[in-house]
């Protein structure tokens, strides 16, 4: 019984260990997209072609986070910001894409209320979060 | 000690030979997977299990070699486990929020249940290093701790995943589940592997092992592979420690595929190959007592087993009925050139139907296995049975060079067997056997007392001491030793009981 109890309590103490040695926030957003124009600025800003009259599609540079790259395309109506489209997402795990699943429309649902890349990172996805923000950040830059 | 009958036998004269083959239960099982056969209790079976652990402590059977094997493959263990949280560690950026901790907590469950079913299987592959150096019996007990252990992280681990992506998808556990099976790849079959597991950990249970045949648990028992290959393909596909890094990708196949082929190799490989070489066939079966029999086992070129007085062989005889299971008994005398001896005591269907064995019956032998042998230490031998135990103190009784002394307990006249065998042993090699007979309310005590102990042998503090028998006795055994005065180091022990 004493080993039982030893052995519940070595490894919850064990993986508290680990797990509070990990346990800092991620660099914020900000920090993220100042970052990232050295880092993961690889994609180009191009218009690509025929939009509806009136719209701009703005790619985003390619930004990349410890979980991949997240690259996003900004759909711009008479200067206002009408649509964010995912070009890019982290997916080499079936639970990349989840986070990405819920994260995503959150971000742009923020991100059309706010017309700017000034949205609060969404929790459990902090770092989708940020490369989705340093990504929009490039593409607004781009097309002003 | 007055209560004690001791008895110096010196008046045989034959000397019906050092390779005699003795009788005796073998005792037996050692170690399977955790178990003996069917119930631990069964302590004079042939069926109980020789575990080495009963409750007194650790000893190494041999105290030479073992020590260092035993923190050798502990040592290696560990770092192997310290390798698999370096490579969570390496992949993971940051943990942050509820569903950081508890995802990443999963994750490094994972990993250890991903790396501990391989060192689980490991254990029971039949490596001769570890089965001579550690003994099948050590190494069953470590395998059924270790199987505990593991099987309860592998339900963590499924559990905290669950929880953990859960919180992070601000979804519920149930459709958190849901997503899990349906949309992660290889997950359902992960789980199914998780179930079987946790099933196959049930029926090792104490309990519910006692309840059921021996072979029944032992096949059961085999799913634990199935488990293990069904598992494997969801931490490629869904651990983030992998997805991304080839290198651990291959060094985990490898490590899977190497204990793979190590268990095809010894547990199936080397005993079909020493089937067809040594040829073992059922030479005749003798009866020894009330419900003990030895079996004669005749082969080629025995000699090159290089079994050893002590050691035991995993024994599966070819006839209708019993081909299908396979039974640890220890060798009750040294291997001759072409003969060897097991000795049963009729305690399971088994035991009993190895009585109508046919003389000619093949029979598939694997081992030697055990790491109950003489070390050679230059000190002094005490060899010290208990009822069924005598098995392989026999053998061991009639091989050993320089001083020893036989110590026989058993609780009844009639179940000493050898009585003629052993006396004509110690007459020839002019050393001694006692026989402490009698139930210990007759005996007005435990004859295996320090005092007893230490009047019988004059310098035993000094000497190495060999005991061999049921759970309680060995346990009962080992504390008398020591107050005794002889060193733990000095205690070597095999029990039946698991």
């Amino acid at each position: 019984m004493r080993r039982v109890i030893f052995a519940i309590v070595g490894t919850i103490a064990g993986l508290a260990a680990l797990l509070s040695f990990k346990s800092h926030e991620p660099a914020t957003v900000a920090a993220t997209s100042g970052a990232t124009g050295a880092t993961g600025a690889t994609g180009a800003a191009t218009a690509t072609g025929k939009p509806p009259a009136g719209e701009r599609d703005i790619d985003g540079n390619v930004a990349n986070t410890v979980y991949g790259p997240v690259q996003v395309q900004v759909v711009v109506k008479d200067s206002k910001i009408v649509d964010v489209k995912i070009l890019e997402q982290p997916s080499s795990t079936a639970n990349d894409l989840q986070i990405g699943q819920f994260a995503f429309p959150q971000l742009i649902k923020e991100t059309l209320a706010a017309q700017s890349a000034h949205v609060d990172s969404v929790s459990g996805a902090t770092y989708t979060s940020g490369g989705y923000v340093q990504s929009l950040q490039s593409a607004l830059d781009n097309g002003a | 000690m007055s209560a004690t009958i001791v008895q110096k036998p010196g008046d045989r004269k034959e000397v019906p030979a050092v390779t005699s083959v003795a009788r005796r239960p073998a005792p037996p099982s050692r170690g399977r997977g955790g178990g003996g056969r069917r119930g631990a209790a069964r302590a004079s079976g042939p069926g109980a299990v020789l575990g080495r652990g009963g409750t007194g402590g650790r000893f190494p059977p041999v105290e030479t070699a073992s020590a260092p094997v035993r923190e050798v493959v502990l040592g290696i263990i560990g770092l192997g486990a310290l390798i698999v949280i370096g490579l969570w560690w390496r992949d993971t950026p940051s943990v942050s929020g509820l569903g950081g901790w508890l995802t990443g907590a999963g994750e490094i469950l994972g990993l250890l249940a991903g790396y501990g079913v391989v060192v689980l299987v490991a254990l029971m592959a039949r490596l001769p290093p570890l089965e001579r150096g550690i003994g099948s019996d050590t190494l069953a007990r470590w395998h059924a701790m270790g199987g505990r252990y593991i099987v309860s992280i592998i339900v963590a681990h499924g559990l905290l995943i669950i929880w953990g992506y859960a919180v992070t998808a601000h979804t519920s556990v149930v459709s958190e589940s849901a997503t899990l099976l349906t949309q992660y790849p290889d997950v359902l079959m992960a789980t199914v592997a998780g179930f079987l597991l946790l099933g196959v950990g049930i029926v090792s249970m104490r309990a519910a092992r006692r309840r059921m045949r021996y072979e029944t648990w032992y096949y059961l028992h085999l799913y634990t592979y199935l488990a293990i290959a069904l598992a494997f393909s969801h931490q490629f596909a869904d651990g983030a420690s992998f997805v991304n890094s080839l290198a651990a990708r291959f060094w985990w196949s490898a490590m899977y595929l190497t204990v793979g082929l190590l268990v095809i190799w010894y547990r199936v490989a080397v005993p079909v190959l020493a089937f067809y070489r040594h040829g073992f066939r059922v030479l005749g079966v003798r009866d020894e007592g009330p419900d003990i029999i030895s079996v004669y086992i005749g082969g080629r070129r025995l000699a090159d087993l290089g079994a050893e007085p002590g050691q035991f062989f995993r024994w599966r005889f070819l006839t209708r009925s019993l081909w299908w299971s396979s039974h640890p008994y220890s060798l009750s005398a040294a291997p001759g050139a072409d003969k060897m001896r097991i000795t049963v005591k009729d305690a399971g269907d088994h035991s009993a139907s190895l009585r109508s064995l046919r003389p000619g019956t093949r029979v598939f032998a694997e081992g030697p296995y055990g790491a109950f042998t003489v070390a050679g230490s230059g000190r002094g031998v005490v060899l010290l049975a208990g009822g069924v135990g005598i098995a392989p103190l026999r053998a061991m009784f009639a091989a050993l060079p320089g001083g020893v002394t036989l110590i026989y307990r058993a609780s009844d006249e009639r179940d000493i067997v050898f009585r003629d065998e052993l006396d004509a042993i110690a007459a020839a090699r002019g050393v001694t056997v006692h026989y402490l007979v009698g139930t210990r309310a007759a005996l007005g005590g435990d004859p295996l007392s320090a005092a007893v102990l230490r009047e019988l042998v004059p310098g035993l503090a000094r000497q190495d001491v060999y005991v061999c028998g049921p759970a309680g006795m060995t346990t009962a055994a080992v504390a008398a030793l020591r107050a005794a005065g002889v060193p733990a180091r000095h205690i070597h022990y095999e029990s039946f009981e698991f």
